[in-house]
């Protein structure tokens, strides 16, 4: 199901996803407009994703993204007290959003797409690495 | 599912690790055997990691928590009194297609805890029992891993050599080392090689949420193909609603949802339970009849009771100088430590627990573990990301009667089914072994170099090994069945899965839950002809 949010909404939750994960010199911030859209579709995705947006959308008024960035701060931490599960819900669709993003991916290094069917390598297991704990005694306990 | 039928010698519900393993086994000896199973057969491509959105699916649609997938299979659980979270896949192959199938074996103690350190009961049966059970189950799973542990029994050559263990697994193995502990790589049922058809594991990471290579073992590809191969069938997507008992208290079959929702009745000479820990007790309970008016095989009241997770907490660290980022390689089954399994009193608890290294898996899941949000963000992500390690406690579990399940009707599944309600408290025991265990975890990131140490004195998400609700045991009035899973009171029923366990060992239960389930199958299969 598609939620269709106002322009007044979805600049207020770029505004909030911004503080969430600000901008930086190098890295977007996660209220960027790729990262706001793919935010969407999460929490459209799923009920639990979707309800936490409402509600912290819905706790904040539309001055929020005019205040300054410390009263920002001050109201979603304030949130993340009197709102504890749905703010880490919306947090946790915030961080999933920003590190599918495949230009986040670039900035810190991570392959983008599927782990399959490539994975990962890694060297084969060397026996010798055990040489010093093959020297200790059996010491489980024989009990019948 | 294949066409549908009245009539059989043996139906076993559920077709997770334990329910699949005595399926293959009955069929084998001859028994026309049904396997009911509520969810579907999984397609190994619609596995998250072989897909974009990976992190994604693996807190949704795949996540853990049944309630927070809430697929038509799954049947809602209540466990908001229960101090640890329920985790559990309901499919053909059940919770394995889920598990990270970090496979160590209980110690002989862990079958004579009253006897050596006073606490709980003993098993009616021993680690010597079940030792073939294992080797077995190793076969027919595939185990990665290498014998020769002082801190085990010896055991037989394992099918495969370790799963790599990387850089970053040696450097833990060293740091073990400095402080004269205990360390080994993990016996795991994910392929190092290829084997019987399936490939060898290429470490892409998660684990824990099916793998679309088929190298990490479930039962959907390793002992289902077998069994239907010997004449078995299963019907999948087909909930069992209750077990059914005749005025002489036999078990006289099951009525059955079928996936069109229909109801139907199998009857079958015999009952085979393997629903986990917490779905056992649920269909027992569930089964009450006029023969069992207090529930299915539940005359002595231990239905439900005694259940056993395993406690969590741990320490983790961050290593800057690695030779691979450590998201590299799988998330688990990498190396463990039992220097502090077997009981000593100096400690002030009884038993012990065992320390499993882990990695991290992930930029999302890095972010979603402990990296706080605003200002700070980027700096402490860039701390943690591809260099954090951890050691997991997974501490033994003592029974005790409080912690339970029961059933509550407030939340029925889409047939009617009351939905299980846990209840469970830590333990002033498990307690005390966390604390210590935290303390340890930590000295060995401290001689592993960690620049960073962060602790975590208790995990709640981490109810995924569910045992003791339908405990076996001598004495039918503090015990649901024989150390034949042979209920008590219905002598054509059994149980299979974790329920049946007497205490909870400090390890990942379902090489133990497997073989356990095919030494009942073996009985049933040697002494019980009369079933077929
Ligand atoms: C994320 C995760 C990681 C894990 N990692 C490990 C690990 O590394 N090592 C380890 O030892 N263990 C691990 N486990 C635990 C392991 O998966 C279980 O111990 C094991 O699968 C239990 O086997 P079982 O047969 O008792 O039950 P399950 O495998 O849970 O199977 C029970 C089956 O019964 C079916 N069922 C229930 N009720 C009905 C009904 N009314 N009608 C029809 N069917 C029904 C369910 O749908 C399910 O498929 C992990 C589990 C999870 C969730």
């Amino acid at each position: 199901m598609t939620t269709h949010r106002t322009d007044t909404e979805e600049k207020l939750l770029s505004a909030i996803l911004n503080v969430i994960i600000p901008p930086s010199e190098k890295m977007p911030g996660a209220g960027s407009p790729a990262i706001l859209e793919e935010c969407q579709r999460m929490a459209d995705g799923h009920e639990r994703f979707g309800e936490a947006v409402s509600v912290i959308l819905l706790a904040l008024g539309d001055e929020f993204p005019e205040a300054s960035t410390v009263q920002q701060t001050e109201a979603l931490r304030e949130l993340e007290i009197t709102r504890p599960d749905q703010f880490e819900l919306f947090v946790e669709v915030a961080y999933l959003a920003y590190y599918s993003d495949s230009d986040v991916h670039r900035h810190i290094g991570w392959r983008t797409g599927a782990l399959q069917p490539l994975g990962w390598e890694l060297p084969p297991f060397r026996e010798d690495v055990l040489d010093t704990v093959k020297q200790r005694e059996p010491f489980w306990r024989d009990a019948d | 599912m294949t066409k549908k039928q009245s009539e059989t010698d043996i139906i076993v519900v559920g077709s997770g690790a334990s329910g699949a393993a005595v399926t293959w086994s009955l069929a084998r000896a001859g028994f026309r055997v049904i396997c009911i199973e509520q969810g579907p057969w999984v397609d190994p491509s619609a596995f998250p990691v072989a897909h974009d959105d990976w992190q994604y699916q693996m807190r949704t649609e795949w996540a853990y928590h049944p309630n927070v997938r809430r697929l038509p299979a799954d049947y809602p659980v209540n466990d908001d009194a229960s101090a640890i979270k329920l985790q559990m896949y309901n499919a053909v192959g059940g919770s394995t297609i889920h598990w990270t199938g970090h496979v160590p074996r209980f110690h002989p103690s862990d079958f004579r805890v009253k006897t050596l350190d006073g606490v709980a009961e003993d098993w009616p049966i021993s680690y010597w029992d079940l030792e073939r059970y294992y080797d077995l189950n190793d076969e027919m799973m595939g185990c990665s891993g290498l014998a020769g542990d002082p801190a085990n029994p010896p055991r037989s050559p394992r099918q495969m050599p370790p799963i790599p263990i990387g850089p970053d697994g040696e450097h833990i193995g060293r740091a073990f080392d400095e402080l004269g502990w205990h360390w080994w790589p993990s016996d795991v049922h994910v392929n190092s090689t290829d084997y019987k058809g399936r490939k060898a594991c290429n470490l892409c990471g998660p684990l824990g949420n099916g793998c679309s290579r088929g190298a990490k073992a479930s039962t959907d590809i390793t002992y289902l193909p077998d069994a239907i191969k010997a004449g078995a069938q299963v019907w999948d997507n087909t909930t069992v609603f209750k077990i059914a008992t005749g005025p002489d208290g036999r078990a006289t079959g099951v009525e059955y949802f079928d996936p069109e929702g229909e109801l139907g009745f199998l009857s079958a000479r015999a009952v085979v339970v393997g629903c986990n820990g917490i779905g056992t007790p649920r269909m027992l309970l569930h089964s009450a009849s006029d023969s069992h008016p207090d529930g299915l095989a539940n005359r002595s009241g231990q239905v439900g009771k005694n259940l056993m997770f395993h406690v969590y907490a741990g320490a983790s660290g961050l290593f800057e100088n690695l030779d691979e980022p450590t998201y590299k390689g799988p998330l688990a089954c990498i190396i463990m430590s039992q220097e502090f399994y077997e009981t000593d009193e100096s400690r002030g608890f009884k038993r012990g627990y065992t320390f499993q290294m882990g990695r991290g898996i992930g930029p999302a899941p890095t972010a979603i573990s402990n990296v706080p949000w605003g200002e700070d963000h980027h700096d402490e992500f860039a701390a943690r990301f591809g260099k954090n390690l951890g050691l997991g406690v997974i501490g033994d579990d003592l029974p005790e009667e409080h912690n339970r399940v029961t059933l509550d009707t407030s939340r029925p599944d889409r047939f009617g089914i009351p939905a299980p309600r846990v209840v469970y408290r830590l333990g002033d025991n498990s307690r005390k072994l966390l604390a210590h265990g935290v303390q340890s975890a930590r000295k060995v990131m401290k001689a592993a170099g960690a620049s960073r140490i962060m602790e975590s004195a208790f995990s709640e998400n981490t109810g995924w090994h569910l045992m003791g609700t339908a405990r076996m045991g001598d004495d039918p009035a503090t015990s649901v069945v024989n150390q034949w899973g042979q209920a008590h009171d219905t002598d054509n029923l059994f149980i299979v899965d974790g329920s049946l366990f007497v205490t909870a060992g400090g390890v990942n239960p379902t090489p133990t839950i497997q073989a356990v389930a095919l030494r009942v199958a073996d009985y049933i299969a040697h002494e019980r002809g009369d079933l077929k």
